[in-house]
């Protein structure tokens, strides 16, 4: 029998390796998303069995990978064109793009069976619809469709408290959302910082990021007001009891450098063209951003468990 | 006779390459995987290294399975182990 209809395996990508994998469930987010997810389950006022406490957040973790490795399926033509996710395993050939998506939709179905199991009907349900939100809403929509792209679909990176509530008590009250509420307003001058530096990249695979259909101006403004609405925002936990006084001490003073950062990244050229020295201040935005989200939950966890939980008000 | 592996048509014969299917534009599409699984009747003849990839692959998906089926063992016991301990109280 003829060779010819069979294909050289030397034009078959080397086999992923089970570190390729990891990277596809984007590891990164992975962690913030656990991290405020079991804020979101130590800050709510209800004990869980620690056996399924621990499965809830392990379900929690295979619903943020599998909505990374669907969004990196779905993706893959545009970050083989963008020198910071060219690298990625799929546009890089060692995970073909079915098996991403396959691997993500079996991770989804195992998570939220999980979460079920281990917690309740509710918080697997808001697990579901972070997954379909993040991978459908706005992966495959919003991301090429609208510059507002990133303010609506920050709405799935800000499920993860509300899940992690939701597996405690079973319902989710005024807290959970204000939690909500502080990374979806956190969302927009976060990814926008990063976006200053990025957006020629954005621009040439045609997704709307905002600098790339208003300009860096109009970027560095929304950065702006976001930041001057996301940070009193941050200081509501204070009234409802949810955050103590390490809490407000945190919300103050990281609140106060978020806006000093916004004001510097305003006041300069930060993503013009002319003006390349000015976008450290842009990188600094967006590492002081992290910092800010990450030391508020922290402040959050460590009032519970220590605990040193001193509210300001008659609250919880 | 056929090689081990290749694919018959009905009638017998070895089967023919075909056109590539008309891919279905939009998200309808890249979820129908259209365009994908088109038999071209080319095999694929993989290297030891592959091969062993695979295999290791497959440990790691067995393993994996396994794993999560004493999981849910071990959160069946934690969450209703209690009641199957006080089952004969259930009747006082």
């Amino acid at each position: 029998m003829s060779d010819a209809g069979f294909v050289s395996a030397s034009t078959i990508a080397a086999p992923a390796s089970a570190m390729d994998y990891v990277r596809l469930m984007k590891p990164r987010v992975m962690s913030l998303v656990v991290f405020t997810a079991f804020v979101g389950m130590i800050a709510a006022p209800a004990a869980m069995n620690p056996v399924a406490a621990a499965c809830a957040v392990l379900a929690v973790a295979l619903g943020s990978g599998a909505a990374g490795a669907l969004n990196m399926w779905y993706d893959a033509d545009i970050d083989a064109k963008m020198a910071r996710t060219v690298s990625r395993p799929v546009p890089a050939g060692l995970i073909r793009p079915d098996e991403a998506r396959s691997f993500g939709l079996i991770m989804s179905a195992l998570s939220v069976t999980l979460m079920a199991l281990a917690a309740t009907p509710l918080a697997a349900v808001l697990l579901a619809f972070s997954i379909f939100f993040y991978a459908v809403v706005y992966t495959m929509w919003l991301k090429r469709s609208t510059a507002q792209n990133i303010v609506i679909g920050g709405a799935a990176g800000a499920f993860p408290p509300v899940i992690g509530w939701a597996a405690a008590t079973g319902d989710v009250s005024i807290d959970a959302w204000l939690l909500f509420g502080l990374i979806f307003l956190w969302t927009p001058p976060h990814f926008w910082a990063l976006s200053l530096w990025t957006s020629k990249e954005y621009a040439r695979v045609g997704v709307p990021m905002l600098p790339v259909t208003r300009g860096a101006a109009e970027t560095r403004r929304q950065i702006l007001v976001y930041t001057l609405i996301v940070t009193p925002f941050a200081l509501l936990p204070l009234a409802t009891g949810l955050g103590g006084a390490i809490y407000g001490v945190v919300a103050v003073l990281g609140g106060a450098a978020f806006i000093w950062n916004a004001f510097r990244v305003f006041f300069s050229r930060a993503g013009d063209a002319d003006a390349p020295a000015d976008i450290g201040r842009a990188k600094a935005m967006f590492g002081v951003s992290i910092f800010y989200l990450f030391a508020l939950f922290a402040a959050l966890l460590v009032e519970r468990v220590l605990p040193l939980h001193f509210p300001l008000t008659g609250g919880a | 006779m056929l090689d081990k592996g290749q694919i018959k048509d009905w009638d017998g014969g070895p089967e023919k390459p075909v056109a590539a299917t008309v891919p279905v534009a939009g998200v309808a599409g890249v979820l129908s995987g259209a365009g994908e699984g088109v038999p071209t009747g080319e095999r694929v003849t993989l290297t030891d290294a592959q091969v062993s990839a695979r295999k290791r692959r497959g440990q790691w998906i067995a393993l994996a399975l396994f794993a999560f089926v004493i999981l849910i063992f071990v959160l069946t016991m934690a969450k209703v182990g209690g009641n199957i301990a006080n089952w004969g109280t259930a009747f006082e």
